[in-house]
C-alpha cells in the first residue's frame, strides 16, 4: 500500500487497542485497524502479541512510521497545582507530595511531565492561585504503562515519538475537526466579504450559518435566547448580529470531547486543546437513552462549570468519541439537549470512524506544539 | 479575565511522558544504580590499568638491567680475548707450561701422604723442592703414634727415605703436637 507523505501512526491504548495511519498533509485515513490482544503493561506474553499484531499491520504499510501512543487514562493523572517560586528539586518534592496524596504510593512509580498553565486560558473556577504562586498543569503517568507502550512500538517497529496520556489526543482531535469544520462544510474558497480562509485560521470567528457556536455572556449569565435567535435569522443578520458580538466580546472556544465506551465515558474539557478538565461518568450499558441524559447533563454542567471561570463570552462545541453503534445517536441527541454544536467525530472532516478519534489525535501529536 | 484566544492557534503544550520533567522515583533509583555500577567499574579499571602498567614498566627496568646476562656477555668476550692473546704465545712459553702441569702432578703424591692421615693425624702445609724433596708439617694428638706415621710414610712407594723428621709441644694453640717431616722421594717417571 503507498502511504502519502507525512503519514503517521496513532495508538489508542484504551483497550481495545486502536491504530491509525493518519497523514498530515492530506486529510486523510490511510488505513485503520482494532487489535485482538488487550493492551496489559504487567503481561509480556501479551505485549508481545500485540506487538506482533500492529507489526502486521504496520508492514501491509510498507513503510517505517513515525508513532505516538496514547495510554488509558486509569493509568495516568491530570491535575493542576499552585506552587510558589521553589528550586527544581524543592519543585519536584512539592509536585511528588501532590501526587501522593492524590494517589497514595504513586508518586514512587510515575513519571511526571509539568507545564506553567498557558497564558490566555481561563483557570478552571475551583482552582485558587494565591498571590505569589504560579498554577501548574501537571500529568502523571504510571511507569509500567509508558514503558510497555515504548516497548510496543519498538517492537513493531514503529519509530517512536512519543507517549502521552489520551486528554491531549481527544481534546487535540476535537479542535483539529472544529478547525477543519467550516471550510469542510462549506465552499472551500475563501469569503472575501468575511475575511475568512480556507485554512479556518480564523474559525474562532463564528461567521457561517453552519457553524454556529453556542455564545454566552457576561459573568456566568446565560442568554439563551441569543444562539437561536441567531440561528433562526437569515444569513445576513446573522452575520451582522454576530460582528456586533465580536465586536463587543472576543470568545474562546470550549472544546468538549466526550470518549464514551461502554459502561463510562470520559470527558475532557479544553480551551483549544489545551486541557483543562476531565471528569469521568460511569453509564449505564443496558441503558442508552438515560446514558444520553446522564451526559447531556454532565456537558451542560460543565459548560455552565467552564462559564462561570470567565468573564468573556465562551463558544462551547462537543465533539463525541466511541463505537460507533452506540454514540451514532449521541451527537444530535446531545445538540437538542444542551443547545451546544455538536459533532460526531469524522464525516465529513475525515473519513474515519468515531472511535478512531483519538487515536488520529494522536497522529496529529507533532500539529500539537504549543506555538511560541 | 479577557479570554482573547488567538485565533488558529493550538494552545496544547507537549506533554510527552517519553521526555518527563520528573521520573519515577523507582525509576531514578534503577537509573542511578546503573550509573553507581559504571562508576565503580570505570574506576577498577583505572585501577587495573594504573597497576598493570606499572608492573609492565618494572618489568621493562628488570629486564634491562639483569645483571648475568651482561656479566655472562663480558665474561665470554674476556675469554675470547684471552684465546686471542694464547694462540699467539711463544712454543718456549708453553713449553714451561708443560712443566707447570707436571708439578701439578706432585700433588698426587701429597694425595698419597695425605691418605695416611687418620683419627688425631692431620696434614697442613707442604713444600716440594727441586730434588724431590718434601716437607710436611701436621698436627697429632698423640704423640706415641708419631712412630707409626713416620713408618707408614717410609713405606709409601715413592719415599726413599726420611730425612728428618720433628715434633713440638704446640699446647698453647691445640692440645696436639706439631710435626715437621722432610722425606726423599724418587723422581717423577714421565719426567
Amino acid at each position: 500500500m503507498a502511504v502519502p507523505k507525512g503519514t503517521s501512526i496513532g495508538i489508542d491504548l484504551s483497550n481495545p487497542v486502536r491504530v491509525v495511519a493518519f497523514s498530515k498533509a492530506s486529510s486523510q485515513v490511510v488505513s485503520t485497524f482494532t487489535a485482538k490482544t488487550p493492551f496489559d503493561p504487567g503481561s509480556k506474553p501479551k505485549l508481545k502479541e500485540l506487538a506482533s499484531e500492529i507489526k502486521a499491520f504496520c508492514k501491509s504499510l510498507r513503510a517505517r512510521l513515525p508513532g505516538t501512543a496514547g495510554l488509558p487514562m486509569s493509568a495516568c493523572l491530570l491535575f493542576t497545582v499552585a506552587v510558589p517560586k521553589l528550586r527544581k528539586k524543592e519543585f519536584q518534592k512539592a509536585i511528588q507530595f501532590e501526587i501522593e496524596r492524590l494517589v497514595p504510593g504513586g508518586s514512587d512509580s510515575m513519571r511526571v511531565v509539568v507545564r506553567e498553565w498557558p497564558k490566555g486560558i481561563p483557570l478552571p473556577p475551583s482552582v485558587k492561585v494565591p498571590e505569589g504562586t504560579t498554577l501548574h498543569l501537571v500529568v502523571a503517568a504510571n511507569i509500567q504503562a509508558v514503558l510497555a507502550a515504548e516497548y510496543l512500538m519498538k517492537a513493531a517497529g514503529i519509530r517512536v515519538s512519543g507517549v502521552e496520556m489520551p486528554a491531549n489526543p481527544a481534546s487535540r482531535a476535537s479542535w483539529w475537526l472544529w478547525e477543519q469544520l467550516p471550510s469542510a462544510k462549506l465552499d472551500p474558497i475563501p469569503r472575501n466579504d468575511q475575511g475568512k480562509t480556507a485554512s479556518g485560521s480564523d474559525s474562532n470567528t463564528p461567521v457561517s450559518g453552519a457553524y454556529m457556536p453556542w455564545v454566552t455572556h457576561g459573568n456566568g449569565a446565560l442568554s439563551s435566547s441569543e444562539p437561536e435567535d441567531l440561528a433562526l435569522l437569515p444569513l445576513g443578520d446573522a452575520e451582522h448580529s454576530q460582528d456586533d458580538a465580536h465586536d463587543a466580546l472576543p470568545g474562546a472556544n470550549l472544546d468538549i470531547s466526550l470518549v464514551a465506551s461502554a459502561s463510562e465515558a470520559i470527558m475532557y474539557l479544553s480551551y483549544g486543546a489545551c486541557p483543562w478538565l476531565m471528569r469521568e461518568i460511569p453509564l449505564d450499558p443496558d441503558n442508552p437513552f438515560v446514558n444520553g441524559q446522564i451526559l447531556a447533563g454532565e456537558i451542560t454542567r460543565s459548560a455552565r462549570f467552564a462559564r462561570t471561570a470567565s468573564k468573556g463570552r465562551i463558544d462551547g462545541r462537543v465533539t463525541v468519541f466511541g463505537a460507533s453503534d452506540r454514540v451514532s445517536f449521541l451527537a444530535d441527541f446531545l445538540h437538542e439537549q444542551t443547545g451546544l454544536p455538536t459533532q460526531l467525530w469524522g464525516r465529513p472532516v475525515v473519513d474515519s470512524d468515531p472511535e478512531y478519534g483519538v487515536a488520529i489525535g494522536l497522529a496529529l501529536s507533532s500539529e500539537g506544539r504549543a506555538e511560541s | 479575565m479577557s479570554m482573547i484566544m488567538p485565533s488558529g492557534q493550538n494552545l496544547q503544550p507537549q506533554m510527552n511522558f517519553l521526555r518527563p520533567d520528573f521520573r519515577a522515583g523507582e525509576e531514578e533509583r534503577k537509573r542511578s544504580a546503573s550509573v553507581m555500577r559504571l562508576v565503580f567499574l570505570g574506576i577498577a579499571l583505572a585501577v587495573w590499568a594504573t597497576v598493570g602498567l606499572k608492573v609492565w614498566d618494572i618489568s621493562l627496568v628488570v629486564a634491562e638491567r639483569r645483571p648475568d646476562e651482561i656479566e655472562q656477555a663480558r665474561l665470554s668476550q674476556e675469554i675470547a680475548d684471552l684465546q686471542a692473546i694464547l694462540s699467539k704465545v711463544p712454543s718456549s712459553v708453553l713449553d714451561a707450561r708443560e712443566d707447570l702441569y707436571t708439578q701439578v702432578r706432585w700433588s698426587q703424591r701429597l694425595a698419597a701422604i695425605k691418605d695416611l692421615a687418620s683419627a688425631g693425624l692431620a696434614f697442613g702445609d707442604y713444600r716440594v723442592e727441586q730434588d724431590g724433596t718434601i716437607q710436611l708439617s701436621g698436627l697429632v694428638s698423640n704423640p706415641s703414634t708419631y712412630a707409626d706415621i713416620l713408618d707408614a710414610i717410609s713405606e709409601i712407594d715413592f719415599v726413599t727415605r726420611v730425612t728428618s723428621a720433628s715434633l713440638y709441644d704446640q699446647e698453647q694453640v691445640w692440645r696436639g703436637y706439631y710435626l715437621q717431616i722432610a722425606i726423599s722421594t724418587v723422581p717423577q717417571e714421565e719426567k
